[in-house]
């Protein structure tokens, strides 16, 4: 595998255009991602998870603010370069584990087909599609001359993550890699994310699994187009934006619901005390 | 792995509409490959019917001279054959397309009184039935056997023959070796040269030719005027299109290698090929009027082809984008498949056209005439997939273009403006042609009217479904109606739909064109045979007289379903007006008259033919009891019969002098057999002279062979006098029990009062104008049979005669050979042309009846028999093209249903899967699959109909139908049931069949379809 890539947001917008109406999907994500790292994107449906996946495949234009993978500016990057980001940099698996595959093909040729995307000065340095079958665990028993239908849904998600690694990519990014499979086969899934991620490859996952998220070492939840959390090994954290603002958790913010008014008081020992108005406590009362 | 792998490894998974696109790209190719290679198979086919229709003396070419001893005509025969054989070794091409030549010589001669030929033919014994040797020694002569009958001669007599000009050359007297018949006088072998022409034209009396063997004989007289010759057949079967031009040019070529020797090339052929040529290019011309929507049809169909597909294999697209293929790659993987099943269809619709053509080749061309892979036929071929690879571009261009996520989206993207765009051209396109249609037929926008009228009504149709399930699915949902819910909204939703009902309207629009337009011709073949021909079977014979015809007939046919039928023509005003004779008796049952039926053709025979009295008919003798009261002294008066004898001029027989009081006056009638008929009596002088006279005689009685005759003498009008030139006796006749004769003057002639059993006027149809200063008279004059005025009475018009045309005049046999028998004999009148007409009824060996009457029959003809040939006439072979090619668009169409079925059978299925999870029960699923296929081919089936048959309509006047260069609006134009039926019938069986494949393979929606993977 290549060496990861790192990836930076800077206030990143986009926005749908759809006849008569603009939907805004992400309204300012502020993140950063180590090359190498592993991070699941969390956060309910329609939050801008995939569309954030979708704009660090380069599939989509950012309509606002700055997104760099590795060396590449995605922003201003033509459709020439982004075609070659994608060949050559970054591995994308679409949501659904048989969109990533053509049918009619078997394990091994899936993979050598999406390797024919890359250019043919640096496709002689690709790894065998068996070598990259073995990373996700598909070897042995005639795997690799199974077509799609022929495997297991497990099998056939990791399958799809071989595909997306065939063209040796520093970054990785995953749909809803477990989405639909029982907890062996996601087993599965998640321990060839880890080999993935363990080779050097920065991995980005779109998940609703907290527990995939948890296995990933970092989450990252996004919130009504923003990045609203994060949670490393463990432990969750809200994010306090460039704007200083901080997105609440939820079971803060049943406390302290939307309009309430607190003060902040940091403290000698270094926390911050957020201490609700008398009047809102009356008002609760 | 290579990209065929993956190309090849796409079509075998989608085994089913890969099959589908190969198929519909064969008929693609078919169809292109059709019209180059059939048009090309018709013309050689016209090519060969004109060269094989045409007699062997047009098609064959002569060399020789003619003139007199300072003449080439006096050359050797010997000497023009090596001439020749040089001139034939310098063009092998000529020379391999000649037949073995007839080596032939002849001078005009005069002998037994008679003009005829001395004829020197090469091999002739072995065309003559001879009675006798043949003339192989000089001095020795064959004689016909007829002209040896007419002179008494016969073989072993010597005949006296005049070599050279009247006034000049010499008598050489010639041994009759034998007498002669000849086996078949319109055998080729005779070539153009009259042999056999016994008789009298205008020149006097002819013989038939003088066969010799030597050569010498005929060159004896240097001032006889010699034709020296070899007569060269034409080798027909071995003449193909691509000679025609060479062939001229050998012709041409040849003249000026033998005009040297002072020999000369003649051919009507260059006449004959270009008739031929008329015909070719009118299959060039009519040609493009199914070739070019059949070609934008197939265009347009693989441009729906590829568009579905590609459509269809988007999110396989994205897969390659989404891997960083670059744009020409990615295309190349989206395209490649149907580039690869285009390509390789190429071959086999070549193949399958060819083979089509062969086959309609061996079932409808001339023999010898098959498919021919030529560079037209390998060019449309390649055409048509270079028009595939274009219109793969054009259709799979938008969705190539699209970005990755659109290609993965499931919703196709909606047409917008162009669509509408595209349509406002099509009809724009379509009004102009129609009006380009209306004013002239033949120009190249005319030539796009139909199929541009069947895809404005197409589109049309496709609209006006959508809108109707709109609102269909409105009501449904109301009333919550399952089945018209699902179709409804299928119909109105679904994008391919419009594109199938456009396609399916175009196919059958096509078809319905091509089928009604052979109705409408085959009727009109079967209209022009009809009027042509007169009745179904028409032998032309060769008979004595008329009379002698009749009577032939109705030995031959005792069940009157045949009638003889005599013909003439006459000019008035510088044009031909043809004379047609009929038994009025036997017309209603024997003519086929277009327009007229039994009852209406018994109507016109009966104005044919009013009553008149019977003939007189004579035996053996003629008494006359005849009063007579006062005589004058001189002249002595006799009584005469005016007799008609079938085939003979009507002669005087005198009854007996007359003498004061009542006798009978009784004359033996030699050579009647109860068929001579009594014109008239006639009272003159006995022994000539000028003397003024006057007489009455009362007739009381007419007998022949001791009996009676009815002359109907208390009849008035019954009798008459014979019109007398200026200066004649004046003749009264009264009716009574004894039939009145004055007669008073000084003329020399006998005073004639015929017996009337005939109308006074010839009562007559008319086709045409009469032929007198006012055509719409309603009586003109006219020789009939015989070279006297004959006064006709029109007792009806129309607009043409069967077998006489438009300019024709149709009366009663009976009546016209009695009225022309009363000056002349029938049997001298070369003019005469006679035909036995016979009715489906009449017995089948006729011809053979009528040979053992003594009538020789020298051509049959019958209507199936000319509709036959009128069906290898050009325009019948170019309606051919049509229905093959309207037959390839149904199966394009077809082959478009079962592949829209197939493409987006996946989500079909999941939706339907999904459908019945939902608790919709199979059978509610299937109904409405079938709900919505009724609709989606019924309604193109009804209109491309109209469309097709609005189509033919418009442009059929400018086609021609039955025979190249007939006039506009020649025939009706109504469609016919006949082709029409049986093609509708098919396309429906096809559309049932392909719905039923439909239901199938929709069949197939469980609800194990909706596991992931599995859409």
């Amino acid at each position: 595998m290549s060496a990861g890539l790192a990836v930076m947001c800077r206030g990143l917008v986009y926005i749908y255009r759809l006849e008569g109406y603009d939907v805004v999907a992400l309204s300012g994500v502020d993140l950063d991602i180590s090359a190498g790292e592993s991070v699941a994107l969390l956060g309910p449906s329609g939050s801008g998870k995939s569309t954030l996946l979708s704009l660090l495949a380069g599939l989509l234009p950012p309509s606002a603010g700055r997104l760099t993978v590795g060396g590449h500016d995605l922003v201003r990057a033509t459709p020439a370069q982004l075609q070659h980001l994608r060949a050559s940099d970054v591995g994308v698996v679409l949501q659904g584990a048989s969109r990533n595959l053509l049918p009619y093909l078997t394990a091994e040729q899936n993979v050598r087909f999406a390797q024919r995307g890359v250019p043919a000065e640096r496709r002689r340095d690709l790894p065998d599609p068996r070598e990259v079958l073995a990373t996700v665990g598909l070897c042995g028993r005639g795997r690799n001359r199974q077509r799609p239908q022929r495997l297991s849904p497990g099998e056939r998600q990791r399958l799809a993550l071989a595909v997306g690694l065939a063209g040796r990519p520093g970054l990785l990014l995953a749909d809803e890699p477990t989405s639909q499979l029982d907890t062996h086969a996601r087993d599965e899934v998640l321990h060839a994310l880890d080999a993935v991620r363990r080779a050097g490859t920065t991995v980005v996952v779109v998940t609703h699994d907290p527990d995939v998220g948890r296995h990933m070492g970092r989450t990252v939840t996004i919130r009504d187009g923003r990045v609203g959390a994060e949670g490393r090994r463990g432990e969750d954290y809200a994010v306090v934006g460039r704007d200083g603002t901080v997105h609440l958790p939820q079971d803060v913010l049943r406390m302290l619901p939307p309009g309430t008014l607190v003060g902040v008081e940091p403290q000698p020992d270094g926390t911050v005390l957020l201490v609700p108005a008398r009047a809102n406590v009356e008002g609760v009362q | 792995m290579t990209a065929w792998t993956v190309m090849l490894r796409g079509i075998r998974y989608r085994a089913g509409r890969s099959f589908v696109v190969f198929l519909l790209a064969v008929t693609a190719t078919t169809a292109a490959v059709l019209a180059p290679a059939y048009s090309r198979a018709a013309q050689q086919s016209v090519l060969t019917d004109g060269l094989s229709a045409a007699s062997t003396d047009a098609t064959g070419l002569t060399v020789g001279a003619k003139g007199t001893k300072d003449s080439a005509a006096f050359m050797d025969l010997a000497e023009i054959r090596l001439a020749m054989n040089a001139a034939l070794g310098k063009d092998a091409f000529l020379d391999e397309r000649l037949d073995r030549s007839v080596a032939a010589i002849d001078t005009e001669v005069t002998y037994a009184g008679a003009a005829g030929r001395l004829a020197f033919r090469q091999d002739v014994c072995a065309q003559l039935e001879l009675d006798g040797a043949c003339p192989d020694n000089p001095g020795e002569v064959a004689l016909s056997k007829r002209t040896a009958a007419a002179h008494q001669l016969q073989a072993g007599d010597q005949v006296t023959v005049h070599l050279g000009p009247a006034g000049a050359g010499r008598d050489k007297s010639f041994k009759i070796t034998g007498l002669y018949s000849p086996k078949d006088a319109d055998a080729a072998y005779w070539g153009r040269t009259a042999y056999f022409s016994a008789g009298t034209d205008g020149e006097g009396e002819r013989a038939d030719a003088l066969f010799s063997l030597t050569e010498e004989d005929l060159r004896a007289e240097p001032a006889a005027t010699l034709s020296t010759r070899l007569e060269y057949p034409l080798r027909t079967g071995r003449i193909r299109l691509d000679d025609v031009a060479r062939l001229r040019a050998s012709l041409q070529a040849l003249g000026a290698r033998v005009r040297g020797q002072e020999l000369e090339v003649s051919t009507t052929l260059p006449a004959v090929l270009h008739d031929i040529d008329v015909e070719q290019k009118d299959i060039a011309r009519t040609a493009p009027i199914i070739a070019v929507p059949l070609l934008l049809l197939c265009w347009f169909v693989l441009f729906l082809l590829v568009a579905s597909l590609t459509e269809e294999r988007a999110p396989e697209i994205a897969l390659a984008k989404l891997r960083g293929y670059p744009s020409g790659r990615a295309a190349r993987f989206g395209l490649g498949e149907v580039v690869l099943l285009t390509a390789a269809a190429v071959p086999v619709g070549l193949a399958a056209g060819l083979g089509l053509v062969q086959l309609a080749a061996s079932a409808l061309l001339a023999p010898g005439v098959g498919a021919q892979l030529r560079w037209p036929v390998l060019a449309a071929a390649g055409i048509a997939f270079a028009a595939g690879v274009l219109a793969a571009v054009l259709a799979a261009r938008q969705t190539l273009g699209r970005p990755v996520l659109g290609l993965l989206r499931r919703v196709p993207e909606r047409g917008g403006w162009k669509a509408g765009v595209t349509g406002g051209v099509v009809v724009a396109l379509a009004a102009a042609s129609i009006v380009a249609a209306v004013a002239d037929r033949a120009s190249p926008l005319a030539l796009l009217a139909p199929p541009l009228l069947a895809l404005v009504l197409g589109i049309g149709a496709a609209r006006l479904l959508v809108l109707c399930s709109g609102a269909r699915l409105r009501i449904a949902r109301r009333r919550g109606r399952i089945v018209p819910l699902l179709s409804a909204a299928q119909l109105s939703r679904r994008p391919g739909g419009q594109r199938l009902v456009v396609v399916v309207t175009v196919a059958v629009a096509l078809l319905a064109f091509a089928a009604t337009a052979w109705d409408v011709a085959a009727r009109a073949r079967q209209d022009t045979a009809e009027d042509a021909l007169g009745a179904q079977r028409v032998y032309t014979v060769n008979a004595a007289h008329p009379d002698a015809l009749e009577a032939a007939v109705a030995k031959a046919d005792p069940g009157g379903h045949s009638m003889a039928v005599v013909r003439a023509s006459q000019r008035f005003d510088n044009a031909p007006i043809e004379l047609l004779g009929v038994q009025s008796g036997r017309l209603a049952g024997v003519a086929v008259w277009r327009g007229h039926s039994g009852e209406q053709l018994g109507a016109v025979a009966g104005r044919l033919h009013p009553a008149a009295a019977d003939p007189l008919r004579l035996g053996k003798d003629l008494g006359a009891e005849v009063t007579v009261d006062a005589l004058p002294a001189k002249p002595a008066l006799r009584l005469a019969a005016i007799v008609a004898n079938p085939g003979q001029p009507p002669r005087t027989v005198t009854l007996g002098t007359l003498v004061k009081g009542t006798h009978t006056y009784r004359a033996t009638l030699d050579g009647c057999t109860a068929e001579c008929r009594l014109v008239g009596l006639a009272v003159g002088r006995a022994a000539g002279g000028t003397d003024p006279y006057s007489v009455a005689v009362a007739v009381r009685g007419l007998t022949t062979d001791d009996g009676p005759l009815s002359p109907g003498f208390d009849l008035a009008g019954r009798w008459q006098p014979r019109q007398a030139a200026a200066g004649g006796a004046t003749v009264t006749v009264r009716a009574g029990a004894a039939l009145g004769i004055d007669v008073s003057g000084s003329d020399p002639a006998d005073a004639v009062v015929e017996h009337v059993d005939t109308p006074d006027v010839l009562p007559a149809v008319l086709a045409g104008g009469a032929p007198t200063d006012d055509a719409r008279s309603a009586s003109f004059q006219l020789p009939g049979f015989s070279e006297q005025p004959q006064p006709f009475a029109v007792v009806g018009r129309t607009d043409s005669l069967p077998r006489a045309g438009r300019r024709a005049v149709m009366f009663d046999l009976d009546y016209a050979t009695r009225m022309a028998q009363r000056s002349g004999s029938l049997a001298d009148n070369a003019n005469l042309r006679y035909e036995v007409w016979a009715a489906g009824g009449a017995p089948a060996d006729l011809a053979t009846r009528l040979g053992r009457l003594g009538v020789q029959v020298l051509r049959a003809e019958s209507i199936q028999g000319y509709t036959d040939q009128l069906g290898r006439r050009a325009p019948a072979l170019g309606l051919w093209l049509y229905l093959l090619a309207g037959a390839a668009a149904i199966l394009l169409a077809l082959g478009v249903v079962l592949l829209s079925a197939y493409v987006g059978v996946r989500a079909r299925l999941y939706e339907l899967a999904a459908l019945r999870v939902a608790g919709v029960r199979a059978g509610q699923l299937r109904r409405a699959v079938l709900r919505e296929y009724r609709a989606l081919l019924g309604l193109p089936l009804v209109v491309g109909l109209a469309a097709g048959v609005a189509g033919a309509l418009v442009m059929l006047p400018g086609v021609p139908l039955v025979t190249v260069g007939e006039p506009v609006g020649s025939f009706s134009y109504e469609p016919s049931l006949g082709a029409l039926p049986i093609a509708l019938g098919l396309t429906v069986l096809g559309l049932l069949l392909t719905v039923i494949v439909v239901l199938r393979l929709l069949g197939r929606a469980t609800p194990m379809r909706l596991k992931d993977g599995a859409q």
